[in-house]
């Protein structure tokens, strides 16, 4: 016989197979992740797994942040939240198996496509010059048909924030 | 009449023999439970949660299940979140009453400040272990001792099944980690100079005497590959402790070793994988069959 106050307890939880069932929800999550899809992990920002799966994309088509700096190298005060951004250029179609260009951990590669970043934007001569600094590289998987370039649709963005750094933008440069 | 309760032990006898626990797997879980609060009191104790604090807001771009963040966290509010996660915590390491809703409260905690860390851009994946563990046991109930025993059976089963479902999480994250670099960069990943390139590279994050190990480390090009070897190899047959209780405890010691040597060498964070690894697989040996703690609680009853 199961009292009233112990009934109220009983309600307060989810009973019988629920909770023996739950922990096994979520390792199906984790496996449905990681073999399946990871791009529809639910939490997608936390980046489960070193390297996502590769776009079935044509093209990246990348942009640069900068924001001023002083002679020390140093954000001004104030001027970083209105980064100035501008769309640089657009890698070579042949980089489209490169897939993502920052979340690898194979740094070699990682290497080679910053590297291919950074040909393309001091090639551009549009920023680097010597009072900004490049607070962001942002890539833009964009679609191609057959037919050409159809209307660029940004699809999935992501960016370099701090590992393809100053310094090699600003040796690149020189 | 004999019928049902065969085939509940059949189901119950299969789910041990896959994934094998001690002697006695509710204390085994009710131990790691609590540890496993201590690891979330630890991230919200040391993590780097305000690296947003000085970011430009047109720079934030949240994760999709957290796009109703408009902007980032302002700094009051991550202070917030991580006293409501730490008190969440100690509920979990300390209390019986309120060990679920202090569960509950820190888990969403670390998932919203893991979020708005990971809002700009950057690789952020530094909570994901510690989360994905947590969240098997987010259904646990926590019936105290006057309860009866139906429901102290609900709990004990809900606790095992959530300690054999996290040690099966652990090896599949870190499969999938191996697997993903095989898919993305093949073997070279491990037999090249991937891994002297990523000190190299880290030596410049750390400074100081962990700046002159990693340059050290990374001119030993055979060792740097063997070592890279070992931790892929690790990550790919990391499935099998699954099975093999005995092999939970090395993968464990290996694995900590690695995210040890990551944050000497490159100066990244990685105690939200270390612990809840070193927690749960090593809860084994704690309660290693012949130990006089398993000896001593073999005579408590069990369900599983």
């Amino acid at each position: 016989m199961v009292d009233e106050p112990e009934l109220r307890k009983q309600r307060r939880f989810p009973q019988g197979l629920f909770p023996k069932l739950w922990p096994w929800l979520v390792v199906v999550a984790v496996l449905w992740c990681g073999f399946v899809d990871i791009e529809a992990w639910p939490l997608s920002g936390f980046h489960l797994f070193s390297q996502r799966r590769g776009p079935n994309t044509s093209a990246l088509v990348f942009e640069v942040t900068t924001v001023p700096v002083d002679f020390k190298g140093n954000a001004k005060p104030g001027v970083s939240e209105v980064a100035q951004r501008l769309t640089v250029g657009e890698l070579d179609p042949s980089y489209s198996k490169i897939g993502w260009l920052y979340t690898t951990r194979d740094h070699l590669e990682r290497k080679r496509r910053c590297q291919a970043v950074f040909d393309a934007v001091t090639s551009s001569k549009a920023v680097l010059a010597t009072s900004q600094r490049v607070l962001e590289v942002k890539v833009h998987r964009v679609s191609y048909t057959r037919a050409g370039l159809d209307s660029p649709k940004v699809q999935v963005k992501d960016s370099i924030v701090d590992n393809c750094s100053t310094h090699d933008l600003s040796s690149a440069a020189k | 009449m004999s019928t049902p309760e065969i085939t509940a032990s059949t189901k119950t006898s299969l789910l041990e023999r896959a994934v094998p626990l001690g002697a006695n797997p509710v204390m085994l879980a009710r131990t790691t439970l609590r540890l496993l609060g201590a690891v979330l009191l630890w991230r919200f104790a040391v993590g780097s949660f305000y690296q947003t604090a000085t970011m430009a807001p047109e720079l934030f771009h949240p994760p999709s299940t957290f796009s109703w963040l408009t902007g980032p966290l302002d700094p009051a509010v991550i202070a917030a979140l991580r006293t409501l996660g730490a008190g969440g915590s100690c509920l979990v390491i300390f209390a019986k009453r309120g060990r679920h809703i202090g569960l509950v409260a820190a888990w969403i905690c670390l998932a919203v400040l893991g979020a708005n860390n990971g809002s700009f851009g950057k690789v952020m994946h530094n909570e994901v272990m510690v989360l994905l563990v947590v969240a098997a046991w987010l259904m646990v109930p926590a019936y105290d001792s006057h309860s009866t025993r139906q429901c102290q059976q609900v709990e004990e089963g809900a606790l095992v099944c959530a300690l054999r479902a996290s040690i099966v999480i652990i090896a599949m994250v870190y499969f999938f980690t191996g697997y993903q670099k095989l898919l993305g960069s093949g073997l070279s990943w491990a037999w090249s100079d991937n891994l002297s390139w990523v000190l190299h590279d880290g030596a410049g994050a750390v400074g100081g005497w962990r700046a002159g190990l990693a340059q050290a480390m990374a001119q030993q090009d055979l060792l740097t590959r063997l070592l890279a070897s070992i931790a892929l190899g690790c990550e790919l047959l990391f499935p099998l402790t699954i099975f093999i209780r005995a092999m939970r405890v090395p993968f464990a010691l290996v694995m900590a070793g690695l995210h040890l040597s990551i944050y000497v060498m490159v100066g990244l964070d990685y105690s939200g994988w270390a612990l809840p690894c070193l927690v749960v697989m090593g809860c084994q040996l704690w309660y290693w069959p012949g130990s006089k703690r398993s000896a001593a609680e073999t005579t408590l009853p069990t369900t599983a």
